[in-house]
């Protein structure tokens, strides 16, 4: 027994969720009984974070302590050929920290949502959905080779397609579903074509080397660096497959251009919103980044790309943050704000700070939302804060929590945030990367400075609106009875036949919050915990002066690529001009060698007496400018918490509505108006619009007997038929004349 | 003299098969077809291949059309009603594909008969003799000779089949009938 | 063993008769008679069930023959003077015909007694169009080859025509005859042409064998013809598996023509059509070397089959994008996915390494048993929720079903996800290992557009899933009972895709284990 487990262990990480899925699906629908789905689902995920643990964990193996990972080969998916993709998990310590803190947040969260849900018709399906989830999320991220590592992304797209869509009788959640598939499906395009090339650079396309199957991150380690030029984006190498990954990066991540999906996803359920808009799905582009770090390392052109993108977003997010009246919609977001620098991190070369930050940002941002579902809770689904204010003294443990994750992302010392977000900035300041054009470093250190306070101002507006000032809960129910999400889920749960929401809620008029039944407080103040500490992982040298040691730095530093700097590059082009110039003959031997003296400089350089100076002096600035943050948004907003934002800000910059003018609109236009008549001509004829409106279809019949269309189409294929002819006589005859 | 009777009776063959989709009536159409028949099996027999020439002359001009103008004197299939021509474009852009047919056509016989390549030397050959014919179909032929029989089989089911005047189920369709309305009720959109 | 050489020896010398090889087609073909002579003396009480199971059992009998053949097989085999011949490419395709027909029957046993048509016939017709298409793949000859197609065509459009009160399935079987004597007359005339072009100078006359032809492509007598006809026989397998711009009748035959039918048109005969395809272009137009009439025959017919990959998704995905008619997306779907299989088909032909093309082949074979079981499980859940006379088959009637009948939307999300080749179903599996065949021959901008194709099928196949589950009922609705040989159809579909989603690697195996035809005529 303890072999099998010993021997199995990753398998029954992921496949625990599935059966719990399976059972709710199947079981529970049955039984309806919220008792059992909620035990299921919880504990399903429960088995999953143990022997997380254990696997992350234990003595000698320990996917955290061992240098190599655990492998488990389950069977042997594809072989066609050389390709050739395993069914086979892996965990090693980049894996192993995601395993961990998405079984544990994941768990957190689903016993939030056992009451955040209780009472919702769709009880199974919620948790149904929830676990299928996370078991792609685990697939995803255990996956040892790209192409199960795409399975995992396509499926935790899927969920998160029937999450969003959860509340069946809301429009805006079918759209949002709708419209989340669709920037995913765009950013997945640029995935499977990013896991062909790689595969045709390197013939695997495996994270590891196994004894008869090479690893494609290995080879392409092996490889020489591409130059730093627009050119190597279309060349089709390295930097093309990184550049490609990187734009389903920025679907499944919410980045600059495809991050529109994201805030409209919050008409999911707020456990949702935690689970996968916040905590897990969103950071699974990062995780694929730093997983192809090697990659990366080796396309300069993609990284800076990847470093402004980030930065870009980052900015961008955070001013939109700053006019949102949903509560939900801020932290949305804040979180593609936040993601902006996880991004921006993995561009100047510090994959080890960008996975710091999304770890911590998966606890302090899984909490502000469970705390804000608490909220919605406490007030019955309304989410306009504008409608709230003092709820504090209702709700004194939703407050405290709260408390913690906003001082966390504003980055105040101590707290989880700071930590990973001053490495980010104090990495982007002091990077070295080849990647990066020695003023651009400083630009985009000033992008993240800025919208470091931009991220404090919104935030604290957000407390402010929500947690202080006067109690505008009460004369908003009065007077607007049309509050929206509120009445739309009222109003259709009558008439729904399968009683969604039925029972649920039905208190009308004025109401008083109140705090939440500690199923949902006690994840609260976990993740409250673990937003306040959990940020002691990772503690850098400057600031603890060795006395804490980085422990997040020394597990993962020497399973990321090192991205070159100018100096190294510079080498390494030197280098190669010397060995072509004598034949290439120690070409080989000279490749491993630059990689190793790069990890002894960058010990070096980061431990300097000035550098760790200067690091103090930015760790002092990134304080600053959040308390600076917090300041200006408690003397802003604690007195008029209604003030009217700027439209454009309000508006989201009308991106959307750009969208909808530039793209979907003209592709609606030309295929209806072009193709249709191009490549439908039965439909011309106007069966379709008379069944349509309802005319008896008779007299269409009729009329489509008429034999035109045959002949309509004889004549197609006949053009079709004589193109095809003419061109193989044309090239027959040419045959014969070059005979 | 062969190009002279090659002429007379490719004329003959084009003519009739114009005549054939321009008549009206269907009857002079089904006399045209037969016209053009009759004109390719002389043309079969101005290639030594007096057997196919034959079968020509008897299985298409003979059985064949007769059941076909039997047919229409049976059905007493009225001329033809003019109707107003619907999607007009269709005969400028056959009139136009059929020239590229043409030029294509021309095309590749001009640079066959211009090419390095010289005919056969015209040796006798035995193909379409009633002898070769005969052989064939016993022995390398036997198969595609099995196989249409299956498919003329098939053919006969499926005319039938079409054919047929009465919906055939009776017993046993009831009970389904009734199962089928019980479980449609009439929607919306209907 | 002896009775079989006893026969063998006694016959070869006239006709090279061996019935062996031709086991399973013999099976089929009595079996389709057996149905109607049981039919015409039988009362008709419950009739369907005796006509249904005697196919299925033939079926069976059939598919076990084909195994045995397989197991007891040493190398590529002729018969008949090579009217016949043995190999992987006929024994795989067999079995894909076979699970399609098996399937069909299953669809269609009760449907035919819902529409009071006459079971034994229609079972018959089935089982004549399957023997059809398994001589398409076995025929080693162009004249095999058409009578194959022909008995495949014909009995398709009685099928096609079957529900004769209808008058958009009459529409449907008349507009697929004409438009399919149209294509078929292409096939006769380019078959008469290579026949011609094959000519030798000595005076011996052309040939229709596939094997011959290949030998004889740089002495033909008339490359222009051999040219000319080459483009004839691509114009009517192209009308056959339905690429642009021969697909202009797909849309409405699909449309018109009962559910049942319309499963089995967009399964059996496109992958009847691929089987007689890459049978003629792969053997019969070979890859070669040296320069010469037949290599220039070989690019040329790659670069059509590129240009009309990339049209014929294309096209396909993007019309299905505007439909309302479930059953018409659906045939654009299929369209789109022949081009899919184009891409393989491109593959396999311009491999130069014969491990490679059998690489491919299996691919192309594997992606059609997928494609074939997706379809017929999307048609299977179409014909449930039509009713009698199609009535239902707009994509409004299929809002909210997701809830009421959540099997059927089940089943039919999981045909639809493996449609649009979502990760862990067999749709997936197919397009990785067609994709992954051409990216070996280096035809990286066609599999780009190919993926950019699947990102656009996403929003039609999805917006399916999004109605049934997404959305409320309009109407009143009940959920449809689901006959037991409908279930089990479901089931196998369902069971079948995510099997070979799953655990593709047997399967793939049994379709590439050793070298086809082709090894042996590049041999020589």
């Amino acid at each position: 027994m303890l072999d099998f487990i010993n021997q199995h262990i990753l398998s029954i990480i992921i496949f625990a969720p599935l059966v719990g899925a399976a059972i709710n699906w199947l079981i529970g629908r049955r039984l309806r009984s919220e008792a059992f789905i909620g035990t299921v689902a919880c504990t399903a995920v429960g088995i999953s974070t143990v022997f997380a643990f254990i696997a992350a964990f234990r003595p000698e193996t320990g996917a955290l302590r061992a240098e190599a990972p655990i492998l488990e080969h389950l069977w042997t998916w594809i072989e066609v050929g050389t390709f050739r993709a395993d069914f086979a998990l892996a965990m090693d310590r980049l894996s192993g920290i995601y395993a961990l803190f998405i079984t544990g947040v994941g768990l957190l969260i689903h016993i939030f949502a056992t009451g955040y849900m209780h009472g919702d018709g769709g009880f199974y399906r919620f948790f149904s959905y929830m676990n299928l989830f996370m078991f792609m999320m685990l697939v995803l991220v255990l996956g040892d080779n790209l192409l199960l590592m795409f399975v995992g992304w396509e499926g935790v797209g899927l969920c998160s397609y029937l999450l969003i869509g959860y509340y069946l009788d809301r429009d805006e959640a079918r759209v949002a579903a709708k419209k989340a598939f669709v920037a995913n499906r765009v950013g997945d395009w640029g995935v499977i074509l990013g896991v062909m090339l790689i595969f045709f650079l390197t013939g695997s396309i495996s994270f590891f080397d196994k004894p008869d199957l090479p690893s494609a991150l290995r080879i392409i380690g092996e490889m020489p660096i591409e130059p730093f030029a627009w050119s190597a984006l279309f060349a089709g190498g390295i930097t093309s497959a990184a550049i490609l990954l990187f734009i389903g990066a920025t679907g499944k991540s919410a980045q600059i251009p495809l991050y529109v999906w994201l805030p409209d996803a919050m008409a999911g359920p707020t456990p949702v919103s935690a689970l996968i808009h916040a905590a897990t799905m969103v950071t699974a582009g990062v995780y694929m980044i730093v997983r192809c770090s090697p990659i990366y390392a080796h396309a300069p052109t993609a990284m800076f790309i990847v470093a402004v993108i980030g930065a870009v977003t980052a900015l961008f997010a955070a001013t939109i943050g700053l006019a949102q009246n949903d509560i939900k919609k801020v932290l949305a977001y804040s979180t593609i704000s936040q993601i902006g620098y996880m991004m921006l991190a993995c561009g100047v070369g510090a994959f080890v700070a960008a996975i710091f930050h999304v770890m911590t940002h998966a606890f302090f941002k899984a909490l502000l939302f469970l705390g804000s579902g608490s909220v919605i809770h406490a007030m019955h689904h309304e989410q306009d804060m504008r409608r709230m204010g003092g709820l504090r003294k209702y709700m004194p443990i939703t407050f405290a929590t709260m408390i913690t994750g906003w001082l966390a992302i504003c980055g105040i010392p101590i707290f989880a945030g700071f930590f990973s977000k001053d490495e980010i900035l104090w990495k982007t300041w002091s990077t070295e990367a080849f990647a990066i054009p020695h003023g651009a470093s400083r630009a985009l250190w000033t992008i993240g400075a800025i919208t470091a306070l931009l991220t404090a101002v919104y935030m604290t507006r957000l407390m402010v609106m929500t947690f202080w000032g006067e109690e505008r809960f009460r004369e908003a129910h009065a007077h607007d009875a049309e509050a929206k999400p509120h009445a739309a889920v009222h109003a259709s749960a009558g008439s729904h036949a399968h009683g969604e929401h039925a029972g649920a809620h039905h208190h009308h008029g004025p109401v008083t919050p109140h705090e939440s039944p500690p199923v949902m407080t006690i994840p609260l103040v976990v993740l409250a915990v673990l937003s306040t500490f959990g940020g002691l992982v990772g503690v850098p040298y400057a600031l603890s002066g060795g006395a804490i040691p980085n422990y997040f730095e020394k597990t993962l530093e020497p399973i990321v690529a090192h991205a070159p700097t100018h100096e190294e590059a510079a080498n390494i082009e030197k280098r190669i001009a010397q060995t072509v110039a004598r034949r290439g003959a120690e070409a080989p031997a000279a490749q491993p060698a630059a990689h190793e003296t790069k990890h002894e400089t960058a010990e070096h350089a980061a431990h300097s007496p000035e550098e760790v100076r200067s690091e103090r002096i930015f760790s002092a600035i990134s304080v600053i400018v959040a308390l600076v943050g917090i300041g200006i948004g408690w003397s802003v907003f604690s007195k008029r918490p209604l003030l009217q934002m700027p439209r454009l800000l309000e508006n989201k910059y009308y991106v959307d509505e750009i969208y909808d003018a530039t793209i979907v609109r003209p592709i609606v236009r030309g295929a209806t108006e072009g193709l249709w008549k191009l490549f439908d001509l039965g439909v011309i004829d106007g069966t379709l619009h008379a069944i349509a409106s309802g005319v008896s279809s008779i007299g269409s019949l009729a009329r489509r007997l008429q034999p035109g269309f045959v002949r309509t189409y004889a004549a197609i294929m006949l053009v079709g038929a004589l193109i095809l002819i003419g061109y193989f006589a044309y090239y027959g005859v040419l045959l014969l004349i070059r005979q | 003299m062969t190009i002279l009777i090659f002429l007379l009776l490719a004329a003959l063959t084009v003519g009739c098969a114009i005549a054939m989709v321009a008549q009206r009536n269907p009857l002079y159409s089904a006399i045209a077809l037969i016209g053009v028949f009759l004109g390719m099996a002389g043309i079969y027999v101005t290639l030594a291949a007096p057997f196919i020439a034959a079968i020509q002359v008897i299985v298409y001009a003979g059985a064949i059309m007769v059941l076909v103008v039997f047919v229409i004197m049976l059905l007493n299939v009225e001329e033809e009603v003019r109707r107003p021509i619907r999607l007009r474009y269709l005969i400028p852009l056959g009139v136009f594909l059929a020239a590229l047919l043409f030029a294509e056509t021309a095309f590749i016989i001009y640079f066959i008969e211009t090419s390095a390549y010289n005919p056969p030397p015209a040796t006798q050959s035995n193909v379409g003799l009633t002898a070769s014919v005969g052989t064939g179909l016993f022995t390398k032929y036997l198969l595609p000779f099995e196989i249409t029989s299956l498919l003329i089989l098939m053919a006969i089911v499926g005319a039938i089949t079409l054919a047929r005047r009465v919906p055939a189920l009776e017993v046993g369709g009831r009970r389904m009938q009734a199962a089928t309305t019980e479980s449609e009720k009439p929607s919306a959109a209907d | 063993m002896n009775i079989y050489f006893g026969l063998q020896t006694a016959t070869q010398q006239f006709a090279d008769v061996n019935l062996w090889l031709l086991m399973p087609e013999l099976i089929v073909a009595s079996a389709g008679v057996l149905v109607m002579l049981v039919d015409a003396f039988t009362k008709r009480l419950d009739q369907r069930w005796l006509t249904g199971g005697i196919s299925l059992i033939g079926l069976v009998a059939a598919a076990v023959s084909c195994v045995w053949l397989w197991t007891s097989w040493t190398g590529p085999t002729e018969a008949f003077f090579g009217m016949i011949v043995l190999d992987r490419l006929r024994l795989s395709f067999t079995l894909v015909f076979l699970v399609v027909s098996a399937l069909s029957v299953l669809l269609s046993m009760i449907w035919v007694e819902w529409e009071r048509l006459p079971a034994g016939e229609f079972h018959a017709l089935l089982l004549f169009a399957t023997a059809g298409m398994m001589l398409m793949a076995s025929g080693g000859d162009l004249v095999m080859i058409f009578l194959g197609l022909e008995l495949l065509s014909i009995s398709t459009y009685v099928m096609a025509g079957f529900r004769r009160t209808d008058v958009r399935s009459n529409e449907a079987s008349m507009k697929y005859f004409i438009l399919g004597s149209f294509s078929s007359a292409f096939l006769l005339y380019g078959t008469a042409l290579v026949y011609g072009a094959t000519a030798m100078a000595n005076g011996t006359p052309g040939t229709t064998n596939i094997r011959e032809i290949a030998q004889r492509l740089d002495t033909a007598l008339y490359p222009p013809l051999l040219f000319a006809g080459a483009a004839m026989l691509l114009i009517g397998f192209g009308f056959k598996v339905a690429t642009a711009p021969f697909h202009v009748w797909t849309p409405d035959v699909y449309e018109g023509a009962p559910t049942p039918v319309t499963a089995f048109m967009a399964a059996g005969p496109k992958a009847a059509g691929f089987a007689s395809f890459m049978r003629v272009f792969l053997f019969g137009f070979p890859f070669v070397v040296a320069a010469g009439t037949a290599q220039r025959l070989h690019s040329a017919w790659i670069a059509v089959l590129v240009v009309l990959a990339v049209i014929t998704m294309t096209v396909g995905n993007t019309a299905a994008i505007l439909q309302s008619n479930v059953k018409r997306m659906l045939a654009y779907s299929s369209i789109a996915h022949a081009g899919y299989v184009l891409v393989g088909l491109v593959a396999a032909g311009a491999a130069s390494d014969l491990g490679q093309r059998n690489e491919a082949i299996a691919a192309v074979v594997f992606y059609l048993l997928v494609y074939s079981i997706m379809t017929l499980g999307a048609f299977a859940v179409v014909t449930i929720l039509a009713r009698s006379g199609d009535r239902r088959t707009e994509i409004e009637d299929y809002n909210g079903i997701g809830f009421d009948s959540p099997w059927l939307a089940f089943a039919f999300s999981v045909s639809l996800l493996s449609l649009l080749g979502v990760p862990l179903t067999a749709g997936f599996m197919g397009k990785v290992m067609v994709f992954s065949a051409a990216l070996d021959q280096g035809y990286v901008g066609l599999v780009v557009v190919a993926v950019l194709n699947t990102v656009v099928s996403a929003y039609y196949y999805l917006r399916l899933i999004v109605v049934m589950f997404f959305r409320e009922r309009s109407g009143a609705w009940n959920a449809p009972l689901v006959p037991a040989s409908m279930a089990i159809a479901l089931a196998l579909t369902v069971v079948g895709i995510f099997y070979l989603g799953i655990f593709p690697g047997r399967v793939i195996e049994v379709f590439q284990a050793s070298p086809s035809v082709i090894s042996r005529l590049l041999g020589t």
